[in-house]
C-alpha cells in the first residue's frame, strides 16, 4: 500500500475568521468580527454578514403572510359565529386559537429574520466564494470560480423598494446546480456577480 | 415537398435512412396502440363507430407524421459541429458542436440488424434527454459520424494542429458513402463487427462471468415484477386466474385439494411444503435473471480506443456506447454480499452527459454499471484505466467521528423496537424474544455500519465508501468537484459533527454520492477548506 494521503492538518486558503466558524457551527451565539464595508475590491476574503435591510425585508414578507393566513381565519370564525349561532364558550375558543395562531406567527416571522441575518455570511475570494447560511440546519457551501457556470441577479418587487438583490450562482453540479444568496445589496450582488464570471475565452469545454 | 428549400450549406446534407419511416412509425405506434384500442373498443361499445375504422383514422396521422419527419430531416457535418435540421410547420435547426457530445450511443435490435440500420442517440452536458435521436441511420453513416465527432474532438482539443487535411479526407468519404444503398456492404450489417475498432480491449465478459452475474445479481425478481405488470395491463392475469380459480376449472380444486391434504399431514410437512415453494421460486427468478442476462450482456466487451471507452453488448439488441474519458466525473465500486462471496466487484462510471442511468428501460445500464462483473484482482488495472491518475484501489480509509456509533445505533434500536411494537400485540410474551432479537440485530448492524463508513484522500482524488452488505465506494477527482458544502443538523452540532458534501456534474438521483457523515468537526471544516481549494486551483473541464 503505497499512499500519498494528504494530511489535512493545515488549511491552504487563509481564511478569515476560521476559528469564529467552529464556534458558529458549534452552535455558540453571534459570530463575531465582520467587516462591514469593503475599502478595495470586495474579492479580499472577508467575511461579511448581510444587508441589515434584509431584516425589514423579510419583516414586511412575514407580515403579509401572517395577514394572509390570520384574515381568512378570522372570516372563517365570523362565517361560523353568524350561520351557525354556536354557544358563547365555543366562539370564545375559537377566538382564543386564532389569535394564538395570528400572534404566534407573527412573532416568530418578526424574530426569524434576526436569526437568519446573524448567521448568513459570505465571503469573496479571489478564487471563488464561500457562503454560509440556516439558522437550525447550518450550511457552508464554498464555490469556486473555475466551476461557475453562469451568475444572475435577480430583484423582486419588494427587494427592489429595499435596494437588495439575490445573487444566483450555477455550477455543473447536481445538489447544488444552483447556490442563492438573498439580502445583498443589490450594488454588492452585481459586484459579486462581475467578479464570478469566468474571464472570456476561458471557456475550454 | 418543403425538403426543396435553399439549404445554405457548405457540406452535403445527408438524410436518415429510408427505413426510417418504418422505424419511427413502430416506435409511435407502441406508444398510441394502446389508447387507439381503448379509445376503439369504447367507441364499438357505444355503437358509434366499428373500432376497425377508429384504429385506421388514428393510424393516419401517425404514418403522414413518420413519412414527414424522414423527409424533412437532414443533418450535415460542418466544420466543428452537426447540424441537424428538420420539421414541416415548425422547423427547428439544431447545432451541436463536436467538442461537446458527450455520449455516442448506438442501438441495433433484432430488425435493425436484419436491415443494417441502426439508431444513433447523440448527448451533450445538458438535459436529460438525448441531444438528438437519428432514427434510423445506415451502419456506415454511423461510422462517418463517429469519424467525424472523433476528428472534431481532437480539432477542438487542439491536439493536432495538421488535422484538417485529414478531416476534410473524411468529409469526402462520409458524404460519398451515406445516404443511399440499403444493405451498402453485407460485412457491415452488424453493430458488433462494425463496430470493432482499435484499441485495447480492456474487460470481455465471457459467457461464464455472466453466467455467474447473472446469479449473483438479482434480475429475476424484476422481470417477474414486469410480467405481472403487463399481464395486468393487458386483462391476462384476468384470464389466468379465471382459468386457474374459476368455476369450470379443474387446476383450481386440484391445487386446493392438495393444499388440504399438505396441512392436515402436520405443520412440519407445511413448513416443508411452504419452504420448497419458496426455494422452487428463488431457483426460478434466478434462472430468469441468469437468461437474461446472458442475452442482455451477450458478448459485453469494453475497449479502449482513442476516442474513450467503448462498451458494447446484446445478443437480440446490440448496444454500442461510447464514453468519451475526459467526461468521466465519478467512479463508483459496487460490491454485494454474494459478489465479494464469489471474489467480484462492479464498477460504474457517472458522466455528464445527461445521463439517464437510473431510469429502467434506457440503452444505458452500462452507464450506471461500465463493468458489470469483474474480479476483484483486475479491479486496480481497470481504474486505472478509466482514471489514469489513480494508483491503487487500496487506501487507508479514514474513520468518521467516534461518536457516530452511538448515534447511529440510537436509530436503529429505534427502528427495532418500532417494528416490535405490533408483535407485543399478536405474540404477546413471544414478542419479548423477537424484540430481543431485533435489538441484536440493530446493534450489530450499526457496528458494521459505523466500521464500513469511511473517506480518503489520495492521489488527488476524494473516496468515501458506505454500505456494509451492499458497499459501495466512489471515488472523485478534485477537477470534478462543483461545489463542497458543510451540513450541521441540530443533532450534529449538539454531538460536535457535520457532514461532508462534495458535489459534481453527472449525479444520477439514484447514484452513490461523495456525501460523508458524522465527521468530526473540526475534520470536516478543514476538508472542507482543503477540498475548496483544491477545486479553486484547477479548471473544470466538461
Amino acid at each position: 500500500m503505497n499512499e500519498s494521503t494528504h494530511s489535512i492538518g493545515t488549511p491552504e486558503t487563509p481564511e478569515a475568521a476560521a476559528t469564529a466558524e467552529t464556534a458558529e457551527m458549534a452552535g455558540s451565539a453571534d459570530p463575531a468580527g465582520l467587516a462591514a464595508t469593503a475599502p478595495g475590491g470586495i474579492a479580499d476574503g472577508v467575511r461579511r454578514s448581510l444587508d441589515p435591510k434584509v431584516i425589514p425585508l423579510q419583516r414586511t414578507i412575514g407580515g403579509i403572510v401572517t395577514g394572509c393566513v390570520s384574515l381568512p381565519l378570522a372570516a372563517a370564525v365570523a362565517v361560523l359565529w353568524v350561520v351557525a349561532g354556536p354557544p358563547p364558550g365555543v366562539v370564545a375558543g375559537l377566538v382564543g386559537v386564532w389569535s394564538a395562531i395570528t400572534v404566534g406567527l407573527g412573532w416568530w416571522l418578526y424574530r426569524w429574520p434576526v436569526l437568519h441575518h446573524r448567521y448568513a455570511s459570505y465571503a469573496v475570494h479571489p478564487d471563488g466564494i464561500e457562503i454560509r447560511k440556516g439558522v437550525i440546519w447550518r450550511q457552508a457551501i464554498s464555490v469556486a470560480r473555475s466551476r461557475v457556470q453562469h451568475t444572475d441577479v435577480s430583484q423582486g418587487p419588494l427587494e427592489r423598494k429595499y435596494g437588495l438583490g439575490t445573487l444566483g450562482i450555477y455550477t455543473a453540479g447536481t445538489d447544488h446546480a444552483k447556490v442563492s444568496l438573498d439580502g445583498l445589496e443589490h450594488d454588492t450582488a452585481l459586484r459579486i456577480r462581475d467578479h464570478l464570471l469566468p474571464p472570456a475565452g476561458d471557456d475550454a469545454v | 415537398m418543403p425538403s426543396e428549400t435553399a439549404a445554405p450549406s457548405r457540406a452535403t446534407e445527408h438524410r436518415l435512412h429510408p427505413l426510417s419511416v418504418g422505424f419511427s412509425l413502430a416506435s409511435q405506434l407502441r406508444r398510441a396502440i394502446l389508447p387507439l384500442i381503448i379509445g376503439g373498443a369504447s367507441a364499438n361499445f357505444l355503437g358509434v363507430v366499428e373500432m376497425r375504422f377508429v384504429l385506421l383514422v388514428g393510424l393516419i396521422p401517425l404514418v403522414v407524421g413518420s413519412v414527414v419527419r424522414y423527409l424533412t430531416f437532414r443533418y450535415r457535418y460542418e466544420e466543428a459541429e452537426l447540424v441537424i435540421r428538420s420539421g414541416l410547420l415548425f422547423r427547428r435547426e439544431r447545432h451541436v458542436p463536436y467538442a461537446r457530445i458527450q455520449n455516442l450511443d448506438a442501438v441495433q435490435g433484432v430488425f435493425h440488424r436484419v436491415l443494417g440500420v441502426v439508431e444513433v442517440k447523440l448527448q451533450t452536458g445538458g438535459g436529460q434527454e438525448p441531444e438528438a435521436t437519428l432514427t434510423v441511420l445506415p451502419l456506415p453513416a454511423l461510422e462517418a459520424l463517429r469519424e467525424r465527432v472523433r476528428e472534431g474532438k481532437r480539432e477542438a482539443a487542439g491536439e493536432a494542429a495538421a488535422a484538417g487535411e485529414v478531416t476534410d479526407a473524411a468529409t469526402g468519404t462520409g458524404a460519398g458513402e451515406a445516404p443511399t444503398g440499403i444493405l451498402a456492404e453485407p460485412a457491415a450489417t452488424d453493430l458488433a463487427s462494425a463496430a470493432t475498432p482499435e484499441g485495447r480491449t480492456l474487460l470481455h465478459l465471457p459467457a461464464r462471468e455472466l453466467l455467474l452475474h447473472g446469479l449473483l445479481q438479482n434480475r429475476g425478481m424484476v422481470l417477474i415484477a414486469a410480467a405481472f405488470g403487463l399481464a395486468w395491463e393487458t386483462g391476462l392475469f384476468e384470464r389466468a386466474s379465471d382459468w386457474v380459480a374459476g368455476e369450470q376449472s379443474r387446476i383450481g380444486p386440484a391445487v386446493e385439494g392438495v393444499a388440504a391434504d399438505v396441512v392436515a399431514a402436520g405443520i412440519l410437512v407445511t413448513v416443508v411444503a411452504v419452504a420448497a415453494l419458496v426455494v422452487a421460486f428463488v431457483i426460478f427468478a434466478r434462472m430468469l435473471s441468469v437468461v437474461w442476462t446472458l442475452v442482455r450482456l451477450h458478448d459485453y466487451r469494453v475497449v479502449r480506443s482513442e476516442e474513450g471507452l467503448r462498451a458494447t453488448f446484446g445478443m437480440l439488441t446490440q448496444v454500442a456506447a461510447t464514453i468519451p474519458l475526459r467526461r468521466v466525473q465519478t467512479v463508483t465500486i459496487h460490491e454485494g454480499p454474494l459478489q465479494r462471496l464469489a471474489g467480484r466487484v462492479a464498477v460504474g462510471v457517472q458522466t455528464a452527459g445527461g445521463s439517464q442511468a437510473g431510469q429502467p428501460g434506457n440503452a444505458d445500464p452500462h452507464r450506471q454499471q461500465l463493468a458489470p462483473i469483474l474480479p476483484r484482482e483486475r479491479l486496480r488495472d481497470f481504474l486505472r484505466e478509466v482514471i489514469p491518475e489513480l494508483d491503487a484501489p487500496e487506501v487507508n480509509w479514514e474513520p468518521v467521528s467516534p461518536l457516530a456509533f452511538r448515534r447511529v445505533l440510537r436509530g436503529t434500536c429505534f427502528l427495532a423496537t418500532l417494528a416490535a411494537v405490533p408483535l407485543y400485540f399478536a405474540l404477546e410474551a413471544w414478542g419479548m424474544a423477537f424484540h430481543a432479537a431485533f435489538l441484536a440485530w440493530a446493534v450489530f448492524y450499526a457496528r458494521r455500519y459505523v466500521d464500513w463508513l469511511g473517506w480518503a484522500l489520495k492521489d488527488d482524488m476524494v473516496w468515501f465508501r458506505s454500505g456494509w452488505l451492499w458497499r459501495r465506494t466512489t471515488i472523485a477527482r478534485y477537477t470534478r468537484i462543483q461545489v463542497v458544502a458543510l451540513r450541521a443538523s441540530p443533532i450534529d452540532r449538539w454531538r460536535g459533527m457535520a457532514s461532508l458534501r462534495v458535489d459534481t456534474a453527472g449525479a444520477a438521483a439514484a447514484s452513490h454520492k461523495v456525501d460523508i457523515p458524522y465527521l468530526p468537526l473540526d475534520t470536516a471544516r478543514q476538508l472542507r477548506t482543503l477540498l475548496a481549494a483544491e477545486a479553486a486551483r484547477t479548471a473544470f473541464r466538461w
